[in-house]
């Protein structure tokens, strides 16, 4: 990932540097470490975001995220990110969260400053080399977006492989050829933060926000009330 | 081989047209006359079957036809009680749509009509003989998911109520008029009241009753109906896995007065999709697919071809044999009754902004 990030920091002439951290959860600019919100620079995110900033799908209404994940994740870090694509997606805080959890499962009802009543369905449950399995999809007055294809219960792929070597690939950049695409919202992301002293300050007021309502879905576990983010 | 006798009464209710094959293909049966709750369904009926007596009230059609032996309740919620009353003086043997009623006083007048009368009552929740959910059921009561944790269903469709209107009005679907609360102006009665399946279900998967609930609802999709259209449900069940239920109308459609191609906005009109996980594995399961694509006439819009699973032909043959062998349905009044008290408790929650513990 360094390597897809070095190339297009020379590519483009950015002034700064900036270093992923092992775990592609942070990236160093200068002597400050900025948080990797890896989803705002995947495509298929980004273009949800797009959908509804264009407000051709009308008000939100209701927004269904559900993702499984291989067995023995952390579910906070799962839960963080998830609610960090909801609040990317829809531009919007988030105000309240009711969460319920059992051994590798946690369900939520969040609610948003602009009013949307979102569910969040998570598992840690898949077995070594199984793919995770996650769905976006943002439902409004007009009509829906979604990053997975109606009618489907996995992600799909580009290409799909068979005979003596069975694979599937899906190459979602060129400029980063052969890096998965989470790999590359995470050099994509940290390319950003290299880019932009606005995107670092904001990245560190979003982290700050996404850290109190996982901490407000911890107590809301622990007390099983409804409660307020913040 | 004799025949079972069977009416149907008001034809108000959307699943009435699912009917109409079964009534006269299944050699179990034999369809007397159904009894019509207004000119605009009697037009319809009128127009889809030939050769059946349709008459203007129950009580007509039961006077002119004292061979009836089962009647299928094709009614709004409001009329349900009524009609039991009705059969149950006559003997007759009822096969109810999924909410006999919300109102647990009259829930408790219908299982002393039913008992005393020692008719058959059998609720119609036609997942139960769907394939997919039948191989769902064999998996979990296997070893491959290992103990259960969580428990996700959806139960999201169009919006009935261009075409039943009963289904947008507060009185005639939940019963009464009573504010949704929690933020929202619109009234009990709406998409909760269409989908009380998923709820059904995660009790007889689960193993186990609702220990918790805790409910919201969003912002109506629909504007201009009265009851409430979008909703989320989480909570908790007795033996510890935790649910999340969606039975919202959340796929828009085309505002028909009677139910064509077309019918839908977004491609797949209806989605019963599991998510299961427990120990040992996960299962995702599309009750009602996959299916056959198309974006042909009337509105050339990419449409999901939707496939029906033959539900009502175990429904009818299971109803027979129930009425033959005087068994009581696995889906009867008294294990029905949580589930309604569930779908109760998700009004509450959301009323008081607090989860609901049983």
């Amino acid at each position: 990932m360094q390597k897809g990030l070095d190339l297009l920091l020379t590519k483009y002439s950015v002034g700064e540097d900036a270093v992923i951290s092992e775990d592609g959860r942070s990236a160093t600019v200068g002597n400050t470490s900025y948080p990797i919100h890896a989803w705002e620079c995947e495509r298929r995110i980004s273009e949800l975001r797009v959908m509804h900033d264009s407000g051709r799908l009308g008000a939100v209404c209701t927004y269904r995220i559900g993702h499984t994940t291989r067995r023995g994740a952390d579910l906070w870090a799962l839960l963080y990110r998830e609610l960090g694509i909801l609040s990317f997606t829809m531009n919007s805080g988030i105000t309240e969260i009711f969460a319920i959890a059992a051994d590798a499962a946690m369900n939520c009802i969040v609610t948003t400053d602009n009013g949307c009543i979102a569910t969040i369905e998570l598992a840690a449950t898949l077995g070594e080399g199984e793919e995770d399995v996650d769905k976006h999809e943002m439902i409004c007055r007009e009509g829906v977006a979604c990053d997975r294809v109606v009618d489907t219960q996995v992600p799909q792929h580009s290409i799909y492989l068979f005979g003596k070597e069975k694979a599937k690939f899906k190459d979602v950049d060129a400029e980063l050829y052969g890096l998965t695409e989470g790999e590359v919202g995470i050099v994509r992301c940290a390319f950003k933060l290299a880019s932009s002293e606005c995107y670092r300050t904001e990245s560190l007021e979003k982290a700050k926000m996404l850290e109190s309502a996982v901490k407000a879905a911890k107590t809301s576990i622990e007390t099983l009330e409804n409660v307020k983010v913040g | 081989m004799k025949r079972l006798k069977m009416a149907m009464m008001s034809m108000t209710h959307g699943h009435t047209r699912k009917y109409y094959d079964v009534l006269r293909n299944n050699p179990k049966l034999e369809w007397i006359a159904v009894s019509t709750a207004n000119e605009s369904v009697k037009e319809i009926f009128l127009n889809s079957v030939e050769g059946i007596p349709c008459y203007d009230s129950d009580e007509a059609m039961l006077d002119a036809h004292p061979e009836i032996e089962a009647v299928v309740l094709a009614s709004e919620n409001s009329e349900h009680l009524r009609q039991v009353r009705l059969c149950a003086e006559r003997g007759i043997n009822v096969l109810s749509m999924k909410i006999p009623t919300f109102d647990m006083d009259e829930y408790a007048e219908m299982e002393r009509l039913v008992s005393e009368s020692g008719i058959t009552y059998q609720i119609e929740l036609e997942l139960h003989y769907n394939p997919v959910v039948m191989r769902a059921k064999e998996i979990v009561s296997g070893d491959s998911l290992g103990r259960l944790d969580s428990f996700s269903a959806t139960n999201i469709t169009l919006s009935p109520v261009w075409a039943f209107p009963w289904q947008g009005v507060p009185e005639l679907s939940f019963g009464k008029r009573v504010p949704v609360g929690g933020g929202s102006e619109k009234f009990r009665g709406g998409a909760l009241c269409d989908h009380p399946h998923i709820f059904d279900l995660v009790r007889e998967m689960t193993g186990s009753e609702f220990d918790l609930i805790f409910a919201k609802v969003a912002p109506n999709m629909r504007e201009d109906i009265e009851v409430e259209d979008m909703l989320a449900v989480v909570g908790r069940m007795k033996n510890g896995v935790i649910f999340s239920l969606d039975p919202s109308w959340s796929r828009l459609e085309h505002r028909l007065k009677v139910p064509a191609p077309g019918w839908e906005r977004f491609p797949k009109r209806m989605e019963v999709n599991l998510a299961i996980h427990g120990t040992e594995g996960s299962m995702l399961v599309d009750c009602f697919g996959p299916n056959t694509y198309h974006n042909g006439e009337p509105t050339s819009s990419y449409t999901v071809q939707y496939t029906y699973f033959d539900e009502w032909i175990g429904l009818i043959d299971e109803f027979v044999a129930n009425i033959e062998e005087k068994r009581t349905p696995k889906i009867n009044l008294g294990w029905h009754k949580n589930t309604i008290k569930a779908m109760l408790a998700v009004y509450e929650s959301i009323s008081s902004g607090k989860p609901v513990r049983f």
